[in-house]
This record gives C-alpha cells, structure tokens and sequence, in this order.
C-alpha cells in the first residue's frame, strides 16, 4: 500500500499497482524507496488536487494491471492522436463538467498518467471538432482578447478558412 | 476656423518670408502646427506643436526704427526700397509703383477670406504715446476701426501690425480663444491617452480573470496536445485547426508554435499551403496533392523549395510525367518513407508509373498503390513495413507477388485487395509459405481461388489478424466454404481456439479472437440461410459470443441450425435486436451449463419474455449452474415493466438496466 498525500494534506492510501499507473509517482516512489509521495503544490500555488484526484485514482483504480505505455508507443503517437475513439468506460468516466474535466487533464499531466492524459485532450478535441471560434469561446467560456485591430488581421488572414 | 485661418495665414507668412530672403522671423523648424500668440507683449512668442516657444526678432534699420513709429506699412516699404522716392517719378506712379508692389507683395499669400469685408488700404499710423491704435482706411477713403483680429488681416495689415492689432486691440479675446483651443487640443490627447490606458486596464482585467478559469490553466503544450486530436484521420492539411488559432491570443500563440501541426500540406488552398509551410518550419513534411482536372497547380509551386523535406508523399489522380515535371517526383524526395499513389480508374496498357526509379528509395517503409500496375521498379523495393495494393486485375503471378512480400524482411501489415487476371496466374509452386514478420494479412477479392492461393502463402505471426472479404457471386455460392475449404489449419492459426465470436447473418460477418490470433470473414447475402458456416468453425472453445441482428430483421426462417447446446464452453450471451430470436436462445440447464452472463440490447422484451427468463434462471438456480447476471440494455429507454424485472431479480444476482447503443465493454 501507498499513501499519497496531496497538495491540500489529504491522505489517500492505495494500492502500489494502482499508484504507479503515475509515472510521476512511480518515479518517485522508487528513486526515495519510500512509500509516502507527497506532490508539491501546482503551478506553485494552492490547488485544491482532492477533487480532480478522486477521480484520477478511480480511472487508475479501473486500469490497474493494464500495460504501462512505454517508449516505444511514443513514436505510435502520430498514429495515436488521429484516433479520437475513447472507449466506453473511459468516455463515461470523462463525462464531467468543463471545469472539473481541465483539472482532471491538469492533474493528469502533472503526475504523468499519459492514457488519462490522451482521453482528456481527445474528449475536448472531440468537443471543439467544427465549431467555430465564437462557438468554443462560448463553450469554455473563453474571453476574446484579440484587439480589435488583431482580429481584422486574424479574419481578413484567414478568410478563406471559413469558405466551404 | 478662428484658429485655422490664424495658423493658415502665419505658417503661409513664414515660408513666403523664408522664400524672399527678406525673413525677419528666426525659427528652427518649418513645421509648426499651433502658435499662440504672447498676450503681454509684442507677437513675438510662438509655441509649437509641441509645447517649445520659439522667438522671431525684427531686425530694425535705423530708418525703419524712425518710421515705425508713425508708418509700419508705407515706410517700410519706402525704405526698403529709397530709390522710389528719388527717381523722380509723379505721385501718381508711385502711387501705382505702391500698388504694384503691394499686389506683388501679396502674390503667393493667401489671404485669409473673411465673407465680402472690404478691402482696406494700409492705414496711416499717427505717433502717439503709449499704446498704438491702428487705423485703416477702406477705398473709400473712410477710416475703419478694425474690431476684429481677421477684420485686420482682411484689411492687409502688415504682419507687425497684425500681431500688434492681436496683441493691442484683439489680443486679449484672441489669446483666449488661441489659449482654450490649445487646452482643449490638450484635453482632447490627454483624454485620448486614458482612454488607451483604460482599454489597456479593461483587456487586463479581462485576461487576468480569465487566467483564474482551469481551461487557462492549461499549459501550451496541452493546447497543442489537443488541437492534435481535431485533426482527423483523413485530414489531408490543417484547416480544421485554423479556427482553433481565433480562440484567443494564448491559443493562438500555442496552435501557431507547434510546428508538428502544420507539417500536414496539401494543394486544396494556397493561402493554407504558404501558411502551412511557414508554420512547419524545417520540420518533414506530409503531402498530399490531388491532380487532375479540379487539382490546383499553384500551391505545388509554393510547395517546390520545401520537396527535400518530404516524408510523406499522397497523390490522387497523377501521372508520371506530371509529378516529374512539377517535383521531379521521386528522385527529389530521398527522405521519403510513405508514397500513396490513387487513381479513380484503373489505367490501361499503359503504364505511366514505369517512369519512376524506387529502386534507390532505401528508406520507404509504406507503400499504397490504388489502381496502379506493379512494376519493377516496385519490386525491387525491400524495406517495407506496411504495403497496401488495390489491384482488379492484377497481372503479376501469385508467386512473384509472395517472392515480393517475402523479400521485405521487415512487413507487418499487408492489404490486398485483388484479383489475378488469368486464373493460371494464381497456381502457385511454391512449397513453403512466406514467413517474415506478417502480422496483419487482409485480403478483398471477388474470387475464392485467388483467396485460397495468398492464404496458402502467406503464414502469419502467432497471435495475427487475417481478414477475408468476399465479394461477388462466390460469396453466395460457396462463401466461407470455398475460401477455407482444402487450406490447412497450419496456414491459419487464428482458427483454432478461439474464445470470443461476433456473429451477424445479414450482412454476413464473423469475428474470432482467440490466444492463436484473430480472423474476420465478410461476405455478400448467402444463399443457403444462417448460421452454414457454424461446421466449419471450432465452437467448441467459444466462451464468449455475440449475435448481432440487423433491426427490424426476421429470422424465423432457418433458426433450427443454431443450438446454443453447439457452445458448451459459452460463458457470455450476448443478442442484438434479436427479437423474434430470444424465446429460441433461452439457456436452459443442459443446452450451456457455464453460461453465467445474458445481455440484450435493443430486443424489445416482451413480459413473456421475462417470466420466461425468470422460470430459466430458478430452474438453473436448483441445477447449480445459475445465471448471475442479466444486462438489458436500450436505446430508447424501454425496460421491461419493474414488476417483471424484480421477479427476475430473485432469481438472478444482478440486473442490469442500461440506456445506450453498445454493449458494455466488459460483460464478464
């Protein structure tokens, strides 16, 4: 068993197999021989990690005994990102709010889980597939900060974009 | 206007002054856009746009020290000119000698115009102590008190005697008038650069709100790392990414710097082609161009200094000569490590392809030919991994093709879909099949012999997937038999053992997954009903199977051939819109004694049905062979009554009541 501690001094202790579906806590774990892993703080700053990390131990809870990704899958990688299908537990499990679904990436990225990493960014790529500018503005609630001045450059540059 | 004609007529004053050489007036710069007029004292104070005073000084001859008291039009001019007075002309010719000069004088100024204000002469100025009151005089010879500052340079005062009827008579209001026109131009910057500031503050705001939002706490590279997954599989550039980039700015900056995303070009859109390019930077390129009639020429120009980098190569429609002259394809691409070349139709005699020499093209690894003969040049390729060929007539014989794939040490996957031209061209004399490291075989034709012939040659890698299609009249005549028929078990391995079977009778389409491999067969409607190929296959081993029924299909004709008593080893049930199907899989006790797991999906159940399924479940409950587990699943949301579904429940462990289109992945 290992216990993990996150940012905000919560403790989870869970099974080897399923916390080392983290590589970053995998990595850890093994260069200190130690069986606590306590993750610095995100970004630098207080970020409240229990929430988006419940369900990240409940994805390595599922895939636990799975086969890590290796190295060699990296140079599979091409191939892997044109194929947006997400299996069905997976596109399950993904189905959360926007805000919770970027924290699940974030944390995702940061403890180096590169198959919950790859369902996140295909669930929002999916999301995004056709829409226009304003419309993933409006979906993620994204602010336009081009001037006015940028976005007559942007548009009059890519006019042709917009044509069928 | 007050001000306009002011700044018009002084900056005109200036340069005609600076023009003649008779300048009094000493300033740095040409350029001055606003000038105020000292109130105090003589127009001698000016100030520039900029704020900086600059001083004009009147340099005074003795003479005109003397005369300016009394005269500052006449006198000066008397006196800059002394030998008007002694040539000895009348009064009256020097009186037009005046005017002529005076009209030459005024040549090249003009004039501020004020509505129909009389012109008046040059007034007279009577000495007096003090303050000097300029006089004028109309034509008429009456005297006019200039009251106004544009009154006065209607009249043609001299420019001295300009400023001083501003400053003396008109000053005061001019200089506030002048003074607030500047405040305002102040005020007007002033308010102009806040406004600025306060645009600035508000984008500001905006960005460090939105930077509290998690989609901004996403770093670059994971903005990049999605905008790589809106690219689909068939996208040939980067158009669909192009709206990603009018997100926002941090998008915008993300997209843009990952170069890996714009290396896709195509010849569909100039504009994109020169932005792709550029974004790419020295990065391999993928290409894919479309030729022919719609195929667009000018972005294959833009395309030329960049063919060095090409890895990638897909062309629709080419023809030899044409990629020849246009990328002198292929000897400019040494880096290339895919080609795809596709034609709409299969070409005759000809062989327009022939041209090309790949025999030095040691680092192509992916070969697709669409309608293309094979060549020699082809052949003598042998660092293949993956090779797709699409070929109805091909005119190779079976055993050059095999001698082929053989000699391409390192092919993992081979996709043919073929059909020998002659029926001696597949007779193969070959004694051992081809045995590199195959692991994927799929095979398309509408001929059994020419199915059998590869099958028979090719040995795939344990654990392989082979793939058959059937097409044509020989799909319904001798579908699965006459492909697999006479072809030994050693030549398909995937054959044997398998633990997992995806059945569907219309279309016909068989799956099995076993430790030994995979093997798919797909075939046209056959003639016999459902269910012929069962003998043919080891059922023996299923432990998982799933029928799948086309909606709204009636099978009551030919049912009799499927007996679940055939899968002793079935584990896991599963039926799709099997409706009129179901009454005839109930599992009894004896027909699959390890049957634990029934899923349906989409079978519309019938309440007959469940008091049905719930009387199996007891009977198999007292037989110790109970069902555990039954999943109902529906697309529409329409279960079963909750009277029937809790009925079952006392007899099955777990009852499943999904809403959805698939099965669950896992039905274990």
């Amino acid at each position: 068993m290992v216990l993990l501690v996150t940012s905000d001094n919560k403790n989870f202790v869970v099974d080897r197999e399923v916390a080392d579906r983290s590589v970053f806590v995998k990595n850890t774990l093994e260069a200190r021989g130690l069986s606590i892993a306590t993750p610095p703080m995100l970004n630098g700053g207080c970020f409240e990690l229990t929430s988006p990390f419940l369900q990240v131990l409940e994805y390595c809870q599922h895939h636990r005994g799975e086969p890590l990704p290796t190295t060699d899958d990296a140079n599979a990688d091409e191939n892997r990102k044109r194929t947006t299908d997400i299996g069905e537990w997976d596109r399950k499990f993904i189905t959360v709010d926007h805000e919770m679904l970027f924290e699940i990436i974030l944390a995702a990225n940061y403890l180096d889980i590169k198959p919950l990493l790859d369902v996140g960014c295909k669930t929002i790529g999916n999301m995004v597939k056709g829409k226009s500018p304003e419309e993933v503005r409006k979906l993620f609630d994204i602010v336009n900060d081009f001037t006015p001045e940028e976005e007559a450059q942007i548009k009059k540059e890519n006019e042709w974009a917009e044509d069928p | 206007m007050y001000a306009n004609s002011l700044r018009s007529f002084t900056d005109q004053f200036l340069a005609r002054a600076g023009r003649r050489g008779t300048s009094l007036l000493k300033m740095d710069e040409s350029r001055c856009c606003s000038h105020m007029i000292d109130r105090n004292g003589p127009s001698r104070v000016m100030t520039r746009e900029d704020g900086s005073a600059f001083e004009f000084k009147k340099k005074k001859s003795r003479k005109e020290k003397e005369s300016s008291s009394t005269d500052h039009g006449t006198k000066r001019a008397e006196a800059a000119h002394p030998t008007t007075q002694d040539s000895g002309l009348g009064a009256g010719a020097t009186e037009r000698k005046k005017k002529k000069k005076k009209t030459k004088d005024t040549e090249g100024l003009a004039w501020p115009h004020i509505g129909d204000t009389p012109i008046a002469e040059i007034p007279k100025k009577k000495k007096k102590r003090g303050r000097t009151e300029p006089e004028a005089k109309t034509v008429d010879g009456s005297t006019v008190e200039p009251t106004t500052f544009m009154e006065a340079v209607a009249r043609r005062l001299s420019i001295p005697e300009l400023f001083l009827v501003l400053n003396e008579k008109l000053g005061e209001e001019c200089s506030k008038r002048l003074s607030f026109a500047l405040s305002a131009a102040s005020i007007e910057s002033e308010i102009k650069a806040l406004e600025t500031r306060a645009q600035d503050i508000q984008r500001l705001i905006i960005t460090l709100r939105s930077m509290s939002r998690p989609v901004h706490r996403l770093p670059p590279e994971l903005i990049s790392h999605i905008a790589q997954y809106v690219l689909d599989e068939d996208d040939v550039d980067a158009r669909s990414i192009v709206p990603l980039t009018h997100v926002c700015r941090f998008w915008r900056d993300s997209i843009i710097s990952t170069s890996e995303i714009w290396a896709l070009i195509s010849n569909e859109r100039m504009e994109l082609t020169e932005l792709s390019l550029e974004r790419a930077k020295a990065l391999p390129l993928t290409v894919h161009l479309r030729l022919g009639k719609k195929g667009k020429r000018g972005p294959i120009n833009l395309l030329l200094p960049h063919v060095e980098k090409i890895v990638s190569f897909g062309c629709v429609n080419p023809k030899a000569e044409e990629l020849t002259r246009l990328l002198d394809f292929p000897k400019s691409m040494p880096k290339l490590r895919s080609l795809s070349l596709e034609r709409a139709e299969p070409i005759g005699q000809n062989l327009p392809i022939d041209s090309f020499d790949f025999s030095t093209h040691f680092r192509l690894r992916e070969l697709s030919l669409h309608n293309f003969l094979i060549v020699p040049s082809f052949l003598s390729l042998r660092t293949l991994t993956k090779l797709i060929l699409w070929d109805r007539n091909i005119r190779i014989h079976v055993d050059v093709l095999l001698s082929f794939l053989e000699q391409n040490y390192s092919l993992e996957s081979v996709s043919l879909t073929i059909k020998f031209e002659e029926p001696s061209l597949c007779h193969s004399h070959r004694k051992t099949p081809v045995g590199n490291g195959l692991y994927h075989l799929s095979i398309t034709s509408d001929d059994t012999t020419s199915i059998r012939a590869l099958i028979s040659g090719i040995a795939l890698q344990g654990g392989g997937a082979l793939r058959i299609s059937l097409n044509g009249n020989d799909a319904g005549e001798t579908g699965l038999t006459g492909v697999i028929s006479g072809v030994s078990t050693n030549h398909l391995p995937n054959l044997s053992s398998p633990i997992y079977m995806e059945y569907a009778p219309f279309p016909r389409r068989i799956t099995l997954v076993g430790p030994n491999g995979s093997f798919w067969y797909g075939g046209s409607l056959p003639t016999e009903g459902p269910f012929p190929e069962f003998p043919l296959l080891p059922l023996a081993s299923i432990r998982e199977l799933r029928l799948v029924f086309r909606k709204h299909c009636a099978l009551e004709c030919a049912l009799e051939q499927f007996r679940l008593s055939s899968f002793p080893s079935l584990e896991i049930l599963a039926v799709n819109y099997g409706v009129s199907f179901l009454s005839t899989v109930l599992p009894d006790s004896t027909s699959s004694p390890s049957l634990r797991t029934l899923a349906l999906l989409d079978c519309k159940i019938s309440e007959e049905f469940m008091n049905q399924l719930a009387q199996v479940a007891l009977d198999r409950e007292n037989a110790s062979t109970s069902l555990r587990r039954v999943v109902i699943i529906d697309s529409e949301g329409q279960f079963p009554s909750a009277t029937s579904v809790e009925r079952l429940r006392g007899c099955v462990s777990v009852v499943e009541l999904l809403e959805g289109k698939e099965f669950p992945e896992d039905l274990s």
